[in-house]
C-alpha cells in the first residue's frame, strides 16, 4: 500500500513538475497476490520487469497484498500509464472495469481473456508445457504411479492436469496420475501446509513422482517428496534449486519474456489487442533443465522430452486442454 | 666582394646562434623538458590513484557497505524466525509472520543491492548461490508460516470439538470410560494409536459420539504433523542460514581480498609511479648538474677563470700567460680580444721600460731589472757616463744630430757589452750600464772598454763629433743594494771623475759622498747666510810698484759662520756658482764694495775697488745694468770700480762676451783679467778682448823661478801687455827677490802678502797712510 502511495504521488510528481516528460513512454506491472518473490509466477513477471529497465523503459510495478487491492491499482496505473501489463487471471473483472474507464489506454493481461478492442489477452498453453513434465515423471517413476497437486480447481490449473496425464500416458501408457486440487478459491494457491498433507496422502498412494500447479502451495509439496525420497516437478518459475535433489525439473511460464515483449511493442507503437495465444512453439513454456537437476534427466530421457516438444511445437502431437476426470478437492486439511 | 662579405656576416650570425647563450638556453630548455616531465608522471600518478580511489569510494565501497547490510539483514532475518513457533495465538502468528516477511523483504532488498553493487565486477555465481539460498529460506519459511497457521487452526477445531464431548463424558462414568478426551490434544502419535485402538472397542458408545472422539484423534494427529513439519523447517532454516552466512561471509572476504588486490595495485602503480617521478626528477637534476659542471663549470666558467687569470697576469706584467684557444662562441672571442689587448700591452710595457729612440731600457726598466739582479747580492757594478759637452753639441749641431750622436753611443755600447750587461739610456746623454758578477778591478776594465768604444769620432751629415765620456762606477752590494742608491752614488763618482782631464774614470768612495754631503750642507746654510748677514769683505791692497803706494784694493768675500767660524771661498764659491747662489751673492759683493770705496772717497782715501765676477755671474743678460744701477745707487763714479774675470769666460759666446766686455768698458769701468796664465788663453786672443788689465796667477808667480823660461815668460807678458795699452797685476807676491823681478820687469802692480794680507775695511786708510800713498 504505502508503496502503491508513493509510486503515485511520484507519478503525480512527475505530471505536476514535468509535463514535457510526460510524453515519454511509462508502463505499469501489477503482480499477482503472493508477492513478486514468489518464487514462482510473480517472479518469472518480474524478471520481464528487470529485463524491460535494462533496456531504459520506465515500469511502475503495484504489488497488491489482497483481491480488493487489484481494482484501484489498476485505477491508479492507468492514470499514469501507457500501457498496463496485469499479471494473473484473478485480474479479469477489475481490468474488465478499468479498460472499459480507460479506452485509451492499453491493456494487457495475463493468464486470462478480456474481450475489449484496448485489451490484449495472453493465455499459455499451460498443457504443453504440463505435458513434458507428464513425460519426465512417468519416465522417472519406479512405482509407476505419479502424483498431481493442483492449487484452485480452474480451467488453467486443469490445462496443468490434462497435459501432465496425457503427457504421463504417452510417455508409459501403464502409468497412473493420482491427481488432486487443493481447494476452490485463490487461497489455494497459497497453502503450503494443505499441499504437504495432499502430497503425504498421494505418496502414502504409491506415488513417488509429484507435479504441484499449486503456486506458493507447491512448496509443501515439494517438501513431502523430500521427507519421503520422492521426486517433485515445479511450476512457472524455474524451482529446481528450492529442493536439489528432489526437484526432477520444473514447467516453466516465461511469463517474464512476455512482459518484455509486451512492454517493448508498446513502447514501438506495435502493442495490438486481442487474443495472444503461446505454446511451446512460440517459447512460453520449457521445462528447466540445469545444474540442479541435470544429473536427474537421463540422456534418453531428455531425448524423449525433446521429441515430444518437436512434436507438440510441429503440431502433429496434439495436447488436450480438459482432463478426462476431475480431480478430488482435498478436504481435510482446513 | 660584397657576396664574401655576406658569407662572412652569415657565418657571424650562426656562430652567435650557437654561442653560449643558445646552448645554455638549450640546456635550460632540457631541464625544463624533463622537469615538465616530471610533472607530468606526477600527475599521471595522480590521475591512476584518483582512478583507484574513485574506483574504492564509487564501486567497492558500496558494494562493501550492501554485503555488510546483507549479513545485518540475514541475522535480522534468522531472529525473527523462532517467533513464528513461539506465537500464543493465531493473531500473534499472523502479525510476527508480517514482521518475518518484511524482515525477508529487507534481505532481499539487501541482497539487489549487493548485485546491483556487483554489477560487472563478477561474483555473479557466488551471489546466485546468495540469492538461491535466500530464496530457499524463504520457501522454508513460507512452509513453516503455514504449517504454523494450520497448527493454530487445528488447535482451535480439537478446543471445539472437546467442548461439544465434555458434557457426554460428564454424564458416562469414569470407570467405563477407557480414554478421557481431554487427554488427546497433548497425546504423543503413540498415545493416539492407543486411544484409537481403545475407542474403536467402545462399541457401546453413541456413533456420534465416537466419532467426534475418532475426529479429535486425527486432528491431534494432524496438529503434531504440522508441528513436526515446522521444527523442521526450523532445522531447515537454520541450516540454509548458516550456508547463506557462509557464502555472505566468503563474498565479503572475497570482496575485501579484491579490494586489497585494488589497494595493493595501487600501492605499485604509486611506487612505480614514484620511481619514475624520482627516476625522471634526478635526471633533471643530474641534468641541471651536469649542464652547470660540465658546461657551465667546465666549458665557460673555467674559460672565464682561465682568461680572468691571464687578463691579471697580464695585467701585472705576465705576457706569457696563457690564453685559452679553441672554441667558437663568445669566450673565444673574449680570449682573441685578450690576447689583441695582451700585445698592446706587451708593447705599452716595452714602451714604459725602454728608452724610444735607442731601444734601450730607461730608468724605469732599469730600476725593474737591476733591481732583481742587485737583489741576488752576486757582487757587481754600475756603471754611469754620460757625454761631455753633449749640451753644446745639441745647441751646436742641432737636435737630430743630438739624437744621432745617442744612437750611436746606443750602438756601440750594444757591440762593446757583454751578453749579461744590462744597458740603459737614463735620459738626456746619460748612459748606465749594470754589470753583474765583476768585481772593481773588472769594472774598470769595461769603463776602459766603453772609453775604447766611443774613442772614433760619429760621423754626422758632412761633420764628425769627438765623443768623451765622463764615468762614474759604483761596486754593489758594497756601496748600495738598490737601483736608485747605485745610480745616484754612480752619478757622484762620474761627477767627480769629469775633473779628470786625462782619465775621467772614477770608482765611487764614500769620501766622495761625504763632500757631495759637505755640499749639500753648504747649499743650504748659503742662504740664511745670505739673509743673515754671516758675510762679510775684507780688501787686499794693489800697491804701485814703481812708487810703492797703495793704488786699490781687490775686495774678497769672507764666511764667518756661526758654528765653523772662517770658510774658505774655495770651499763655498764653487758650490755657489752650482746652486746659482752666486748671483745674490755676487749682488752683495758688488753693493757693499762700491759703498765701501764711496765711503773711502768721501773720507779722501782714493782707491780703486776690484770685484771678482764668477763666469755665471758675468754671463747674466743683465749684467751691465746690475753694475751700472750699483754705481748709481752708491754714487761710486765707474773708474773707482774694476771687475776681474776669469778666462773661462771667453769660453762661451764670444761675440755675446765681447760685447758686455765693451758696454762695460764704456761705460767707464775697468776689466781685469783673473788668474793669467794658467788657462788656455793666448796673448793673440787677449788683444781683442776690450780689458783695461790682467793678473798674473800666484801659481805662476809661486813657481816662477823654478823655471828660467817662466821668468822670461813673465816679462814677455807684461812687456806685450803693456805694448797693448793693459796695466798688469802681479799676484801672490810674498819675497822681495819676487818684488824685485816684477820692478824690474816693469809690472804695475803688485799684490801679495809682501805687502799685505786681505785686511777689514776699516784698516785701509791707516794701511794706505802707513804706505804714504792714496790720500
Amino acid at each position: 500500500m504505502i508503496r502503491l502511495l508513493r509510486t503515485a504521488c511520484l507519478a503525480l510528481i512527475c505530471l505536476a513538475a514535468l509535463p514535457a516528460t510526460a510524453q515519454a513512454f511509462r508502463a505499469a506491472v501489477l503482480y499477482n497476490v503472493g508477492g513478486k518473490l514468489d518464487k514462482s509466477f510473480n517472479e518469472s513477471a518480474f524478471r520481464g520487469v528487470l529485463a524491460a529497465r535494462a533496456a531504459k523503459l520506465t515500469v511502475d510495478e503495484y504489488e497488491p497484498a489482497t483481491d480488493d487491492d487489484r481494482a484501484p491499482m489498476l485505477e491508479s496505473a492507468a492514470q499514469s500509464a501507457d500501457i498496463v501489463v496485469a499479471i494473473g487471471f484473478a485480474y479479469r473483472d477489475a481490468l474488465s472495469e478499468a479498460a472499459k474507464k480507460h479506452p485509451a489506454i492499453h491493456f494487457t493481461i495475463v493468464d486470462n481473456i478480456v474481450d475489449l478492442p484496448n485489451v490484449q489477452s495472453v493465455r499459455f498453453k499451460e498443457q504443453e508445457g504440463a505435458f513434458l513434465a507428464g513425460v519426465a515423471a512417468a519416465e522417472s517413476s519406479s512405482t509407476r504411479i505419479v502424483g498431481f497437486v493442483g492449487g484452485m480447481d480452474s480451467a488453467l490449473v486443469r490445462r496443468f492436469q490434462a497435459g501432465f496425464e496425457q503427457g504421463v500416458r504417452h510417455a508409459v501408457p501403464g502409468a497412473r496420475v493420482v491427481p488432486r486440487m487443493l481447494g476452490t478459491s485463490v487461497d489455494a494457491f497459497a497453502d503450503p501446509m494443505a499441499g504437504y498433507l495432499v502430497a503425504k496422502e498421494e505418496i502414502a498412494d504409491g506415488a513417488d513422482v509429484l507435479f504441484a500447479a499449486a503456486g506458493a502451495s507447491g512448496l509443501g509439496v515439494y517438501q513431502a517428496a523430500e521427507e519421503a525420497a520422492a521426486k517433485a516437478i515445479g511450476v512457472d518459475s524455474d524451482q529446481n534449486y528450492l529442493f536439489p535433489g528432489t526437484m526432477l525439473t520444473s514447467v516453466v511460464k516465461h511469463v517474464g519474456d512476455t512482459v518484455l515483449r509486451v512492454v517493448k511493442a508498446a513502447a514501438a507503437n506495435q502493442w495490438r489487442g486481442g487474443m495472444l495465444y503461446i505454446g511451446l512453439k512460440e517459447g512460453g513454456l520449457s521445462l528447466a533443465i540445469g545444474r540442479h537437476n541435470a544429473q536427474m534427466i537421463s540422456p534418453e530421457l531428455r531425448e524423449k522430452i525433446d521429441r515430444a516438444a518437436t512434436e507438440i511445437a510441429a503440431g502433429t502431437l496434439v495436447v488436450e486442454e480438459m482432463p478426462r476426470t476431475r480431480a478430488p478437492i482435498a478436504g481435510g486439511g482446513l | 666582394m660584397g657576396e664574401g662579405i655576406n658569407t662572412h656576416a652569415q657565418k657571424g650570425a650562426a656562430a652567435r646562434r650557437f654561442g653560449v647563450r643558445a646552448k645554455l638556453w638549450l640546456a635550460f630548455g632540457s631541464v625544463a623538458t624533463m622537469t615538465v616531465v616530471a610533472s607530468a608522471v606526477a600527475l599521471h600518478s595522480f590521475d591512476v590513484a584518483d582512478d583507484t580511489l574513485t574506483r574504492i569510494s564509487q564501486r567497492q565501497l558500496p558494494v562493501m557497505a550492501a554485503l555488510s547490510r546483507l549479513e545485518q539483514q540475514g541475522s535480522l532475518l534468522l531472529a525473527t524466525v523462532p517467533a513464528l513457533i513461539h506465537a500464543e495465538s493465531l493473531e500473534s502468528l499472523h502479525r510476527r509472520a508480517r514482521s518475518v516477511a518484511q524482515a525477508e523483504e529487507d534481505f532481499i532488498a539487501a541482497q539487489n543491492r549487493v548485485r546491483a553493487a556487483l554489477d560487472g565486477f563478477g561474483g555473479g555465481e557466488r551471489i546466485e548461490t546468495i540469492g538461491e539460498l535466500s530464496a530457499r529460506i524463504g520457501a522454508h519459511l513460507q512452509i513453516l508460516q503455514s504449517a504454523m497457521e494450520h497448527r493454530w487452526r487445528l488447535m482451535e477445531q480439537q478446543e471445539d470439538l472437546l467442548k461439544r464431548i465434555a458434557p457426554l463424558e460428564r454424564r458416562t462414568p469414569h470407570i467405563l470410560l477407557p480414554v478421557t478426551a481431554e487427554h488427546i490434544p497433548s497425546a504423543t502419535l503413540a498415545q493416539l494409536a492407543e486411544i484409537e485402538r481403545k475407542i474403536k472397542s467402545l462399541t457401546w458408545m453413541d456413533a456420534p459420539v465416537r466419532a467426534d472422539l475418532v475426529r479429535l484423534t486425527a486432528l491431534r494427529r494432524t496438529e503434531i504433523q504440522t508441528h513436526t513439519l515446522a521444527v523442521r523447517q526450523m532445522e531447515h532454516i537454520r541450516f540454509l542460514s548458516a550456508g547463506l552466512d557462509a557464502e555472505a561471509r566468503s563474498l565479503i572476504d572475497s570482496w575485501q581480498a579484491s579490494s586489497a588486490a585494488d589497494r595493493t595495485k595501487m600501492i605499485d602503480s604509486m611506487r612505480q609511479s614514484r620511481l619514475i617521478l624520482m627516476l625522471a626528477s634526478g635526471l633533471a637534476v643530474a641534468g641541471a648538474l651536469a649542464v652547470a659542471w660540465l658546461y657551465v663549470g667546465r666549458r665557460v666558467v673555467r674559460r672565464i677563470v682561465e682568461i680572468e687569470t691571464s687578463m691579471r697576469g697580464i695585467a701585472g706584467g705576465d705576457f706569457d700567460a696563457a690564453i685559452p684557444e679553441g672554441g667558437d662562441d663568445e669566450i673565444s672571442r673574449m680570449a682573441a680580444a685578450l690576447s689583441v689587448f695582451r700585445d698592446a700591452m706587451r708593447s705599452v710595457a716595452h714602451q714604459a721600460r725602454h728608452d724610444a729612440l735607442t731601444g734601450l731600457l730607461n730608468r724605469n726598466g732599469l730600476m725593474e731589472t737591476g733591481g732583481a739582479l742587485i737583489e741576488e747580492k752576486q757582487p757587481g757594478a754600475l756603471i754611469y757616463f754620460n757625454i761631455e759637452a753633449f749640451k753644446e753639441i745639441n745647441d751646436t749641431f742641432g737636435h737630430d744630430a743630438g739624437d744621432h750622436v745617442l744612437v750611436a753611443v746606443a750602438e756601440r755600447l750594444r757591440r762593446a757589452a757583454r751578453p749579461d750587461w744590462l744597458l740603459a739610456r737614463l735620459g738626456g746623454d746619460d748612459f748606465a750600464v749594470l754589470a753583474p758578477d765583476c768585481g772593481e778591478k773588472t769594472a774598470m776594465e769595461y769603463a776602459a772598454r766603453i772609453q775604447r768604444a766611443l774613442a772614433s769620432p760619429v760621423a754626422s751629415d758632412q761633420l764628425t763629433i769627438d765623443l768623451r765620456a765622463a764615468i762614474g762606477i759604483v761596486c754593489y752590494p758594497l756601496f748600495g743594494d738598490t737601483p736608485r742608491e747605485l745610480l745616484q752614488r754612480a752619478d757622484l763618482a762620474m761627477n767627480a771623475a769629469r775633473a779628470r782631464r786625462e782619465t775621467p774614470v772614477l770608482l765611487y768612495e764614500p769620501a766622495l759622498g761625504t763632500a757631495a754631503e759637505h755640499h749639500k750642507t753648504v747649499r743650504s746654510e748659503l742662504r740664511h747666510a745670505i739673509e743673515d748677514g754671516q758675510f762679510h769683505l775684507v780688501y787686499q791692497p794693489k800697491i804701485d810698484i814703481a812708487s810703492n803706494r797703495m793704488s786699490g784694493v781687490e775686495a774678497l768675500i769672507r764666511w764667518n759662520h756661526p758654528e765653523r767660524g772662517l770658510i774658505s771661498p774655495l770651499d763655498f764659491i764653487p758650490i755657489a756658482e752650482r746652486s746659482g747662489l752666486i748671483l745674490p751673492l755676487g749682488a752683495w759683493v758688488l753693493e757693499t764694495a762700491c759703498r765701501q770705496a764711496k765711503d773711502w772717497m768721501d773720507e779722501n782715501v782714493d782707491l780703486t775697488v776690484a770685484i771678482n765676477f764668477s763666469a755665471s755671474q758675468f754671463l747674466q743678460p743683465d749684467v751691465v745694468k746690475h753694475i751700472e744701477r750699483a754705481l748709481d745707487e752708491t754714487g761710486l763714479p765707474p773708474d773707482r770700480l774694476e771687475i776681474e774675470i776669469t778666462e773661462s769666460v771667453l769660453l762661451r759666446d764670444e761675440a755675446d762676451v765681447l760685447g758686455r766686455l765693451r758696454d762695460l768698458r764704456d761705460c767707464g769701468v775697468s776689466l781685469a783679467l783673473d788668474d793669467f796664465g794658467t788657462g788656455y788663453s793666448s796673448l793673440s786672443y787677449l788683444k781683442r778682448l776690450p780689458v783695461t788689465g790682467l793678473k798674473i796667477d800666484q801659481s805662476f808667480v809661486r813657481d816662477m823661478f823654478l823655471r828660467d823660461d817662466d821668468t822670461r815668460i813673465t816679462s814677455a807678458i807684461i812687456r806685450m801687455a803693456h805694448d797693448l795699452g793693459l796695466s798688469v797685476v802681479a799676484e801672490g807676491i810674498e819675497n822681495a827677490r819676487q818684488l824685485a823681478f816684477f820692478r824690474d820687469a816693469g809690472c804695475d802692480l803688485g799684490q801679495g802678502y809682501l805687502f799685505a794680507k786681505p785686511m777689514p775695511a776699516a784698516d785701509i786708510p791707516a794701511f794706505g797712510l802707513a804706505v804714504g800713498g792714496a790720500t
